[in-house]
C-alpha cells in the first residue's frame, strides 16, 4: 500500500537480530538500532497519530526531537508514558506502543468530524465559544474540551521507576556531538581540559551519521569511529549520549536529562535509574547543537507522506528505511538536492526536485540531472493531494503553469534553523539573517561559544573548522596549551544558499499548516491579524502556534515568516517569540529524583527519639522534626493519654524532650549589651546564675520570638528560642551584628544540636533530679525559680535552669547530646518509685494553654507585646529592636484583638483552633468578626475545653459570652471570655 | 558522685542497614572533640599562641597539626578537631574557655556535629549525586573544606585523602544524611556499640 519499506542493505542496524514489538496491539518486527519510528516505517506504517484539534491522520515528519506528529503512549499500567516522540524511542524487545488521540481506532476516528466542521474551530475558538458563564469553565467546558482534544493519558498510579541526579563539573561542556562538537571535544580533550560531551541521540556523530560524503578520502564512518575511539580513551573526557541539555541557567549552569535505561525492557533495567538529571557547571560551554530543517506551509502539508528531507536522509543512512518509492522533493536550499541524490543512489525513484529559487549548478545538480531526475527552478509545490496519504502534488512553474506530479511522498526543505534555544534561555535574543533566512544567535553570547550549524554555518567544512578553531581559542583562554590539528579534508564544498519560502498560496482551499501538533493553519494566523493580534507574541498565544510539546521546532519560524508576509514587514522586524526551558520534555520524576515519598525532605530526630519510642511514644511531625506527641498506655487514645500525663505532672513528676528548642551561646565583653538590644525587655540587671524570660520584636514592633536568657557568668550567656524560629533568630542575630552593631564585641554560635535537654516538671521534680545531679544544690533556697547553673552529672558537664512552661515546679537540664538518652533512661528508672510519666507535645501544649503561655499560634507575626498582655515587659528606658515602630497609631488602637482565655459554656462542647469569634447569635460574616481562637486544649483542671484567643477589647470583656464559629464545618460554640490563665494564677506552685 | 552518663553514638538506631553494594564505606567517626573557637577582633594571633596552634585565617581552609585538624569556618572562627576517646571534650571546652579568656570564646560542639566518614573507590561519584561542589582532585584535593548542602541538609565536607571524605552534619540530621548516602550506594559499617 504505502511505499515505506526497509532497503535490502545498508543502515546501522543489526539485521541478524529481530525484535518483536507491538503498535496498537499489532505485532511487528524491527532490529536493534531501530527507533520506534524507523521500525514503523520499515513495516509500512505511515499513519502514526491523529492531530490534536481536527483529528486528521498524521505521519512521521522528522527524525529526532523535532518530530511534531508521532506522539505515542508507551508501556503498560503504572509505566504508561504518554506523549513520547516515536523518533526518540529506541526499539527494544517487547516494546508496547499505542497511538494517541484517536477513538475508536487510528484508521477510523469519529472525532475527525472536527475536521469537516473546522470552520467553527478557527483561532481563538475556545475563547469565543466557551465564554459564559465563567463557572462553567471548571465545571463543564474544560472537561469537554480536554476529552475531545487531549493528548495521551497519564497513568494515575505511582511511578514504579526511580530517577537519579548528579552534579558534574568541567572546564568545557560541549553540547552536541555532531561534526562541530566532536571536533571541539577532541581538541579540548587532547589539550587536557576536563570535557563533557553530551548528545541527545543514542549514538554520537549527529549529521555525520547521515551523509555519504567522504572525510580525508574515506567514508565518514571511519573518521567518526576513530574520533569516538580517541575520545573514549581520554580519561579527562566524559561522554554522555542519550542526554539532552534542556535548559541554560545563570552562572553557566546547564540542566540535562540522561535517558539511562529507557531503551531497555523494564525487566532488564535492574538497579539502573530510568533517567538521570544532570546539573552541569562548566567554565565554558561550546554549543554545537546544529540546526533543524523546517517545513513549508502549503495545502495538504500535513498528509502522511509529507516529511522533512533531512529526516528522509537520516532514515536512509541510519536505518536503511525509506518512506516512499516515488518522492518529490521541494527544497529552497542544497540539502534537498543531496537528499534526492542519495535516495536515487539507494534505488528510490525520485520524481522531481522543485526549487523556488534560481538554478545553481554544482556536482549534486549535475549528478541528479545525469540520473534523469526532473529539476524545476523558480517553481513551487502548491498542494499535496491524496486521501489519507500523499498521492500527488500540484506544481506551479515559473511561467504560471500548473501540473500534477504523481508521487507517494513529498520531502520538504524550507531551510535550516540553528538550534539556538540555549543561548535564548540566557536572554540573548536571536536576530534574523537575511542571507540564511534564519534566526541566528548574536555574536556575543557570554560564556557560550556557538559553533557550526548552530551559529548558521551549515556547511560541513565550516562545522569542522569552527569546532577546531573555537576549541583551540577557548582552551588557550582557560590556560590549556591546545595544539591545532590539521583539518580533515573534504570533497567538494557546496556553499549554503537559500530562497525565502514560508508558505505557498493556493486556490484549493486546503489547509496549510504552520503548526502540525496544535493544528494551526496559515488561515488562523490571517484571522489573528485581522482580529488585531499582530505582535508575534499575541498571534502565538491567540492561535497556539508553537505552543505544543514540540515547541514549533519544525514550523515555528515558518509561522513567523507567514506572519511577516501577512503584515508585509520583514521577518527580522517581526522577531521571534521567547524560548524557555525545557528544550525537550522532561519527566517530572527526573526533576524530583530522590526527593519523593520518604526522601522528600530530611527528617530531624532528637537523641531521645529511640528511648522515647521504647517508652511507647507516638511521634508527630512538626516541621522537619519528629517529636513525641503522647505516650499511650494500653487502650488509651491521645486525649486520654495526654490527660493522664497532665494529671501526673500536676501531682507527681513527668519528663519531656525539649531538645528541639533553639539554643545560642553568646560570649564576650559586649554580650549583655547585645542581648539588651535584642530583646524588648530589660537585661541589664540579669546576674550570673539567673535566667530571665525574653521577648524579641521585629523591627516593625511585632513579636518575633520568645525564650529564656541564661547567664552563666559575666559575658557568658545562652539564649533559647522557640523550635520553629531557631534558625530565624540565629540569622537575625548575625544580621544585626554584622550590619548594624559591628562595634559590639560579641561572639555567638548555635549550640542547639550540642545540648539535648529534658524538662522535669511536677511537685517532685527537684527530688528526682537531685538524685542524678552532683552539682549544683537544687534546694529552693540555693536554686530558686529562675536560677541557672553549669553543673555535673558524674563527670558530664550539664546546664540546669529552674524554669517552667507547665506552671509546676520544673527544671530543664541539658547535657551534651550523646549523653541525653542515658540521662532519660536514668530519670525514668529513678522516677519510677515516684510515679514518673514521660509526656509529649500534647500534654506540654495543654499545660501551657492552661497557664496562658503564648507560643507559635499566638506569635504569628501580627501581634504586639500589648496584644499578648505582655506590654509591661516592654522597656521604655532602652533602645531595642522594634522600639522605633512600636508606638504606631494602629498598634496602639484600643480596639485591637488581645489575648484572652475562653472556656466552653456547655462542658460537652468542643472547640476548634482557627474558629472566629462573633457576638452571641451573630451571623458568621466578616463585619461581625471580633477575633479568632489561636490554641485549644481539653483542660483536665477545668474539665472542659479551653482556649487562648485574640479578641477585640478582650481585656474588658472577661465574663462575657461570645460565639466561636467555624463556617467551613458549620459549627457554632458558645464560650465564656476569661483571663488567659486557668491554673494557679499567682504562680504559687511554680515557686513553691 | 552520681554515676556518670554514657555517650551513645548518633547512628545507633540506624543500624543495621543493608549493604549498598558499591565499594563505598560509611562509618560514624565517634569519639572526637570538636572545639569551636571564636577570636575577639584583633586577637587571632594571641588565640593561636594560647592554643599553641598556627590558625589558618582564610575561611574554608584547613590545617593539620599532628593529629589535630583546624578548619577556618569564618573570619576569626575555627573548628578544632581532635581524637577524644575518653570523652573529655566538655572539660576541654571549660578549660579552653578559661585559658582563652580575653582573647576568644571556646564552645564545645563535639556532640552537636556527627562526623560521617566516607571512603573507598566511588566515594566522589556518590557524593556528586547530591553535592554541588566540584570534588575532582584538581579542584578539591586532600585538605579541602566546603560548607555546603546535601539532600537539603547543611554539611561541611572535608577531603581527608583521595576518595576519602568526612561529612560534618548537625546531629539531628545525621540519620537522614546516612540514609541518603546508603540509598545512593554506601555501605554503613557497624559503629562503636554503646
Amino acid at each position: 500500500m504505502t511505499g515505506a519499506r526497509r532497503l535490502p542493505e545498508g543502515g546501522r542496524i543489526d539485521r541478524g537480530t529481530s525484535l518483536a514489538f507491538t503498535f496498537d496491539g499489532k505485532p511487528l518486527q524491527g532490529h536493534p538500532g531501530d527507533t520506534l519510528a524507523s521500525a514503523l516505517l520499515a513495516n509500512g506504517v505511515t499513519v502514526v497519530g491523529r492531530s490534536f484539534k481536527y483529528h486528521r491522520p498524521r505521519g512521521l515528519v522528522g527524525f529526532g526531537v523535532e518530530e511534531p506528529n508521532a506522539l505515542v503512549t508507551l508501556g503498560p499500567g503504572a509505566r504508561t508514558l504518554a506523549n513520547t516522540q516515536a523518533t526518540m524511542v529506541e526499539l527494544h524487545q517487547g516494546l508496547d506502543a499505542r497511538s494517541q488521540n484517536r477513538w475508536p481506532s487510528l484508521a477510523f476516528d469519529v472525532m475527525a468530524i472536527n475536521g469537516w466542521a473546522s470552520r467553527f474551530l478557527a483561532a481563538g475558538f475556545y475563547y469565543k465559544t466557551f465564554m459564559w458563564p465563567p463557572e462553567a469553565w471548571t465545571a463543564f467546558y474544560e472537561k469537554v474540551i480536554r476529552r475531545a482534544a487531549g493528548l495521551g493519558r497519564a497513568s494515575h498510579e505511582p511511578d514504579p521507576d526511580h530517577y537519579a541526579k548528579a552534579h558534574a563539573f568541567a572546564d568545557i561542556l560541549v553540547v552536541g556531538a555532531g561534526p562541530a562538537g566532536l571536533m571541539a571535544a577532541l581538541v579540548a580533550g587532547r589539550a587536557g581540559a576536563r570535557v563533557i560531551l553530551v548528545d541527545e541521540m543514542p549514538a554520537l556523530g549527529g549529521r555525520l551519521r547521515h551523509t555519504a560524503r567522504a572525510i580525508d578520502g574515506s567514508a565518514t564512518t571511519l573518521w567518526l569511529e576513530a574520533t569516538l575511539q580517541e575520545l573514549e580513551s581520554l580519561p579527562n573526557v566524559r561522554l554522555l549520549p542519550r542526554t539532552s541539555v534542556f535548559g541554560a541557567y545563570d552562572h553557566g549552569i546547564m540542566a540535562a536529562v540522561e535517558r539511562v535505561s529507557d531503551h531497555l525492557p523494564a525487566e532488564t533495567r535492574g538497579a539502573l535509574p530510568r533517567q538521570r538529571y544532570w546539573q552541569i557547571q562548566a567554565k565554558a560551554t561550546i554549543l554545537a547543537t546544529g540546526a533543524i530543517e523546517r517545513g513549508i506551509a502549503l495545502a495538504g502539508n500535513d498528509l502522511p507522506g509529507v516529511m522533512l528531507a533531512s529526516a528522509a536522509r537520516a532514515y536512509l543512512h541510519e536505518h536503511a528505511v525509506v518512506g516512499g518509492q516515488r518522492p518529490v522533493v521541494f527544497t529552497t536550499n542544497p540539502s534537498g538536492y543531496v537528499t534526492a541524490l542519495e535516495l536515487m543512489r539507494a534505488g528510490v525513484d525520485v520524481q522531481a526536485v522543485v526549487d523556488p529559487g534560481p538554478r545553481v549548478d554544482n556536482e549534486t545538480v549535475v549528478a541528479l540531472h545525469e540520473a534523469g531526475v526532473q529539476l524545476y527552478w523558480h517553481s513551487t509545490i502548491e498542494q499535496a493531494k491524496g486521501r489519507g496519504r500523499v498521492q500527488g502534488v500540484v506544481m506551479a512553474d515559473d511561467v504560471g503553469g500548473r501540473r500534477e506530479i504523481a508521487c507517494d511522498q513529498l520531502l520538504l526543505s524550507g531551510g535550516w534553523n540553528p538550534t539556538l534555544h540555549l543561548t535564548a534561555h540566557q536572554g540573548f535574543r536571536p536576530h534574523w539573517d537575511t542571507k540564511l533566512q534564519a534566526f541566528v544567535p548574536p555574536a556575543d553570547v557570554g560564556d557560550i561559544t556557538v559553533v557550526g550549524a548552530a551559529s548558521g554555518r551549515f556547511e560541513l567544512e565550516n562545522c569542522l573548522a569552527d569546532g577546531l578553531n573555537d576549541a583551540v581559542a577557548l582552551c588557550r583562554k582557560l590556560g590549556f596549551s591546545a595544539k591545532t590539528p590539521t583539518l580533515p579534508k573534504l570533497q567538494e564544498n557546496v556553499p549554503y544558499t537559500t530562497t525565502a519560502c514560508f508558505a505557498v498560496e493556493n486556490a484549493s482551499g486546503g489547509k496549510a499548516f504552520v503548526d502540525l501538533q496544535n493544528d494551526v493553519t496559515v488561515a488562523d494566523l490571517e484571522l489573528a491579524v485581522r482580529e488585531g493580534y499582530k505582535s508575534v507574541e499575541h498571534a502565538k498565544r491567540y492561535t497556539t502556534h508553537g505552543m505544543a510539546t514540540d515547541q514549533g521546532k519544525t514550523t515555528g519560524v515558518v509561522g513567523h515568516g507567514v506572519l511577516a508576509e501577512i503584515l508585509k514587514r520583514p521577518v527580522g522586524e517581526i522577531g521571534t517569540t521567547g524560548y524557555r526551558p525545557p528544550y525537550t520534555a522532561v519527566a517530572i520524576g527526573a526533576l524530583a529524583h530522590h526527593h519523593r515519598g520518604q526522601g522528600f525532605a530530611p527528617v530531624r530526630r532528637t537523641p531521645l527519639h529511640d528511648v522515647q519510642a521504647k517508652h511507647g511514644a507516638v511521634f508527630f511531625e512538626t516541621g522537619l522534626w519528629h517529636r513525641a506527641r503522647y505516650f499511650p498506655e494500653a487502650g488509651e487514645d491521645m486525649a486520654a493519654a495526654s490527660r493522664r500525663e497532665v494529671e501526673a505532672i500536676r501531682s507527681t513528676v513527668g519528663i519531656a524532650d525539649t531538645t528541639p528548642l533553639g539554643k545560642i551561646e553568646l560570649m564576650g565583653p559586649d554580650a549583655q549589651a547585645f542581648i539588651e538590644r535584642l530583646y524588648c525587655n530589660g537585661f541589664s540587671t540579669l546576674k550570673p546564675g539567673r535566667a530571665r524570660y525574653g521577648l524579641m520584636l521585629r523591627e516593625d514592633g511585632m513579636v518575633m520570638d520568645d525564650g529564656t536568657v541564661w547567664c552563666f557568668a559575666e559575658g557568658h550567656f545562652m539564649i533559647t528560642t522557640t523550635t520553629a524560629n531557631a534558625a530565624a533568630v540565629m540569622s537575625h542575630i548575625e544580621f544585626y551584628h554584622q550590619y548594624y552593631w559591628r562595634e559590639l564585641d560579641v561572639a555567638y554560635a548555635s549550640v542547639s544540636e550540642q545540648w539535648a535537654g529534658v524538662a522535669i516538671a511536677g511537685p517532685r521534680s527537684r527530688e528526682l533530679l537531685q538524685k542524678l545531679v552532683d552539682k549544683p544544690d537544687l534546694s529552693d533556697t540555693a536554686f530558686p525559680f529562675m536560677a541557672v547553673a553549669e553543673g555535673r552529672v558524674g563527670k558530664v558537664v550539664c546546664r540546669i535552669a529552674r524554669i517552667s512552661f507547665s506552671g509546676e515546679r520544673a527544671f530543664e537540664i541539658y547535657v551534651p547530646a550523646g549523653y541525653a538518652a542515658d540521662l532519660y533512661d536514668r530519670l525514668m528508672a529513678e522516677g519510677a518509685p515516684l510515679g514518673i510519666v514521660p509526656y509529649g507535645l500534647e500534654a506540654m501544649g495543654t499545660m501551657r494553654i492552661e497557664k496562658g503561655h503564648v507560643a507559635g499560634p499566638e506569635l504569628d507575626g501580627r501581634t504586639t507585646p500589648a496584644d499578648l498582655g505582655l506590654d509591661r515587659m516592654q522597656s521604655r528606658k532602652k533602645p531595642h529592636i522594634g522600639h522605633a515602630l512600636r508606638d504606631r497609631e494602629g498598634l496602639l488602637d484600643p480596639a485591637r484583638p488581645v489575648l484572652v482565655g475562653l472556656k466552653v459554656v456547655n462542658a460537652k462542647h468542643r472547640l476548634r483552633a482557627g474558629a472566629h469569634l462573633v457576638p452571641r447569635g451573630a451571623e458568621p460574616i466578616q463585619s461581625n468578626d471580633q477575633g479568632h481562637v489561636t490554641s485549644i486544649a481539653f483542660s483536665p483542671s477545668e474539665g472542659r475545653y479551653i482556649a487562648l484567643a485574640l479578641l477585640a477589647r478582650g481585656t474588658d470583656r472577661h465574663g462575657q459570652e461570645v460565639d466561636a464559629v467555624f463556617p467551613l464545618k458549620k459549627e457554632r460554640v458558645t464560650v465564656e471570655v476569661c483571663a488567659p490563665c486557668f491554673v494557679d494564677p499567682k504562680g504559687a506552685r511554680l515557686r513553691g | 558522685m552520681a554515676e556518670t552518663l554514657i555517650d551513645r553514638p548518633a547512628l545507633v538506631a540506624t543500624r543495621p542497614v543493608a549493604a549498598g553494594g558499591s565499594g563505598v564505606r560509611l562509618h560514624e567517626r565517634a569519639g572526637l572533640c570538636l572545639l569551636q573557637v571564636i577570636a575577639r577582633p584583633g586577637q587571632t594571633r594571641e588565640t593561636g599562641r594560647v592554643l599553641g596552634l598556627d590558625l589558618p585565617d582564610e575561611p574554608n581552609t584547613t590545617k593539620t597539626v599532628e593529629a589535630i585538624q583546624i578548619f577556618c569556618l569564618r573570619p576569626r572562627d575555627w573548628l578544632i578537631v581532635m581524637e577524644d576517646p575518653e570523652g573529655r571534650a566538655g572539660a576541654v571546652a571549660v578549660e579552653a574557655r578559661a585559658r582563652l579568656a580575653g582573647h576568644a570564646a571556646a564552645i564545645d560542639q563535639s556532640h552537636g556535629r556527627v562526623v560521617l566518614g566516607l571512603a573507598g573507590e566511588g566515594s566522589r561519584d556518590l557524593l556528586q549525586q547530591g553535592l554541588n561542589v566540584d570534588l575532582h582532585p584538581s579542584e578539591f584535593p586532600a585538605g579541602s573544606l566546603a560548607q555546603t548542602g546535601l539532600a537539603g541538609i547543611a554539611v561541611m565536607v572535608h577531603c581527608t585523602s583521595a576518595e576519602c571524605f568526612d561529612l560534618y552534619v548537625a546531629r539531628s540530621f545525621a540519620a537522614s544524611l546516612a540514609a541518603w548516602l546508603v540509598h545512593h550506594g554506601a555501605t554503613l559499617e557497624a559503629g562503636p556499640v554503646p
